[in-house]
């Protein structure tokens, strides 16, 4: 038996068989080879394709008998263009004419295949050249006779093993065949830990040294919400796991239970609790926890991890299924925020001192002489169209001025014009501002004019208020959700709401913030969004208190000198209305 | 040689599933079979090249096959397409 502690990145506590999910790194020859190497070469891939062949056709039997035909078909498929004659020519062209080993010419022979694939018109034929990836991956460990694991081999109800998860990784997990994860690196922030919280499994990050750890098959137990990993676990470990796992399910049910209810408080105050979601699925994933919309729909999911933008139609699909799912509850979509800390592939990011203070969010998308207002224009056409299937708020990132906000609503304007003359189906929206800059919450009372609705984005308030990396350690300490001046600067987006009778959500962290919960009602904020999983655990408080208290919390929290006196306050407010429960 | 000219009725093509049980079949003749869609020539045989013909819904492809059971090719892999529901 072995513990080790990573960060608790989702809750919940799990016992399975650990799935190792690693790519060892291959040495691939450069340069060419001699004549006599030929034959050879060409044996080494024929006994590699074989190889590749019958791992594929025992994925394709596994497939079948836990999941059905139709997903057995699709990797049908993948046998298929695996033993392709045409891929197999040119790779055998690579060996005979280009002189190149097995291995660079498996390389070079389905890069050249993903190529093509990618510079073809069609969605769906673009999106093949993930599948060409994963079919070569599969080919060159088998040429290299390197023991492989795709993540499509794992056995039921497995918890992965991994150094991280990339997003062309998790979306081939079935997340009912998954029990949890644990993996090496990241944080509470990266994409593993936010895609487990969307799937509701627990999970540890950040977990070091469990790849050195855990053997395939290993039993393990994980508690994520304390970031314990247990590695073998003996009888009576496992025994108590068993027990924490059952007393977590039970308490899902409990706050299952309060999903049905209101966000009321006990003298009749009502507040919106929302989810912030990336995907369509995590719409659907959201529906057991009840929200009353989607606060935060993060749009930038759908431009990462592939060459090209997505197309209008394709973002379209998106949105209109998440406004379909929520079925006339508001949906906040962000328009595309991305910058040079978190690029895409399709928009060329210059090299920037501080990428935080630069070219991200409605800057890269507005700034006419970067020539990228199309892409908001795509988005906003798309948007605009899946409006017409619900109840769509549009809502801009990174706003920092007032000029910027009349821009967009100009944009948004021609945009509609556009769709009219076109004679195409679309919707009204509303048009809000993310207020996460020093600079937007200080003239909030004159954006409010201009605008629908604001939603606080907690974080990089935070960071740009404070001069916090929030990603950088060294500085963590000064990153203070609870610093007064903070809670000084979200008081006054609130009242500047209020005042122009618009409504004031927050969609960062601290929505979900236990602590937070009290003083943010206190000072009146209309909408909370978080994770779908955090909801009833807000709720529960909000339904606990009255507004009375919530309100002294709000001025004790106000009035605080440090961020620790802020926190102290808070959570003894949140102790003693929980104490009632 | 022997040629036809067929629709495709199924909403997805030839690219997908339906492309995959159609390029099994065409391997089940001796004959050389070429799909023939505007001035594209690929081989039947082939799902990567058939796939990259991007072959949709209401497109009308020729059929060329060419060999010892040709007409049996024809024959067959028109009936397949013409069966195409998905």
């Amino acid at each position: 038996m072995q513990t080790l502690k990573g960060i608790a990145a989702s809750p919940g506590v799990v016992i399975g068989p650990a799935f190792v999910y690693t790519q060892p790194k291959l040495d691939i020859p450069e340069g060419t080879i001699t004549a006599d190497r030929l034959d050879a070469e060409v044996a080494a891939f024929q006994a590699g394709r074989l190889r590749a062949e019958a791992g594929l056709q025992a994925l394709v039997e596994r497939v079948r008998a836990e999941k059905g035909d139709d997903l057995a078909g699709v990797f049908e498929g993948h046998l298929e263009i695996l033993m392709d004659e045409e891929f197999e020519a040119q790779i055998l062209a690579q060996i005979r004419e280009n002189h190149l080993c097995a291995l660079a010419a498996v390389r070079a022979g389905v890069e050249a295949q993903r190529q093509e694939f990618l510079a073809l018109d069609d969605e769906y034929l673009r999106e093949r050249a993930d599948d060409l990836a994963d079919i070569g991956r599969r080919l060159l460990y088998a040429t290299a006779g390197v023991e492989f694991a795709s993540l499509d081999d794992h056995p039921d109800h497995a918890i992965i093993i991994a150094r991280d998860l990339t997003p062309s990784d998790t979306a081939q997990l079935d997340p009912a065949r998954v029990a949890g994860f644990a993996v090496e690196t990241g944080g509470r922030t990266s994409h593993t830990a936010i895609m487990a919280r969307t799937l509701e499994l627990p999970a540890v990050v950040g977990c070091v040294g469990i790849l050195d750890a855990v053997t395939m098959g290993d039993l393990i137990a994980i508690d994520g919400r304390s970031g314990d990993v247990v590695i073998a676990p003996d009888a009576s470990t496992e025994a108590a796991y068993r027990t924490r796992r059952a007393a977590f399910l039970a308490d899902r049910e409990v706050m299952l239970a309060l999903a049905a209810l209101p966000a009321t408080t006990t003298d009749g105050e009502t507040t919106m609790l929302g989810v912030n979601i990336g995907t369509p699925a995590d719409a659907e994933a959201s529906l057991p926890w009840n929200p009353d919309g989607v606060g935060l729909y993060r749009s930038e999911f759908l431009f990462m991890d592939r060459p090209g933008l997505p197309s209008e139609d394709e973002q379209f699909k998106a949105y209109a299924s998440v406004v379909k799912a929520m079925k006339g509850k508001p949906v906040v979509l962000r328009t595309l925020d991305v910058g040079g800390d978190k690029p895409v592939a399709a928009v060329p990011f210059p090299h920037e001192d501080n990428p935080f203070l630069g070219w991200r969010g409605v800057r890269m998308c507005l700034y006419k002489e970067e020539g990228n207002q199309d892409i908001l224009r795509t988005q906003l056409r798309a948007a605009l169209r899946a409006a017409a299937d619900g109840e769509m708020w549009i809502m801009y990132p990174m706003i920092s001025s007032y000029e910027e906000v009349v821009a967009v609503k100009e944009l948004l304007a021609q945009t509609q014009q556009e769709l009219k003359a076109a004679g195409k189906r679309y919707g009204e929206v509303k048009t809000g501002i993310m207020i996460e800059t020093p600079g937007a919450a200080m003239i909030a009372d004159k954006l409010a004019e201009i605008v629908d609705f604001f939603s606080i984005g907690s974080n990089d308030l935070t960071q740009y208020t404070l001069a916090a990396d929030r990603g950088n350690e060294r500085v963590s300490r000064c990153y203070q959700t609870f610093h007064p001046a903070v809670w000084h600067l979200v008081s006054a987006v609130i009242h500047a709401g209020r005042t122009h009778k618009i409504p004031v959500g927050m969609c960062g962290e601290l929505a979900g913030i236990e602590e937070a919960a009290l003083p943010l009602l206190g000072l009146g904020l209309d909408e909370f969004s978080m994770s779908a999983q955090s909801l009833p655990r807000i709720k529960r408080i909000i339904r606990a208190a009255s507004m009375e208290e919530a309100k002294a919390c709000a001025r004790a929290v106000l009035d605080a000198r440090t961020a620790e006196e802020a926190f102290a306050a808070a959570s003894s407010a949140m102790k003693a209305v929980l104490s009632r429960t | 040689m022997q040629i036809r000219e067929v629709e495709i009725v199924n909403p997805t093509g030839l690219h997908t599933r339906p492309g995959n049980m159609f390029v099994k079949k065409a391997k089940e003749y001796a004959a050389t079979v070429t799909i023939i869609k505007g001035d594209k020539r690929v081989n039947a045989k082939s799902l990567l090249t058939l796939m990259k013909a991007g072959i949709s819904l209401g497109d009308r492809i020729i059929i060329e096959a060419d060999g010892a059971d040709e007409a049996e090719a024809v024959a067959g892999l028109s009936e397949l397409i013409a069966s195409f529901t998905e």
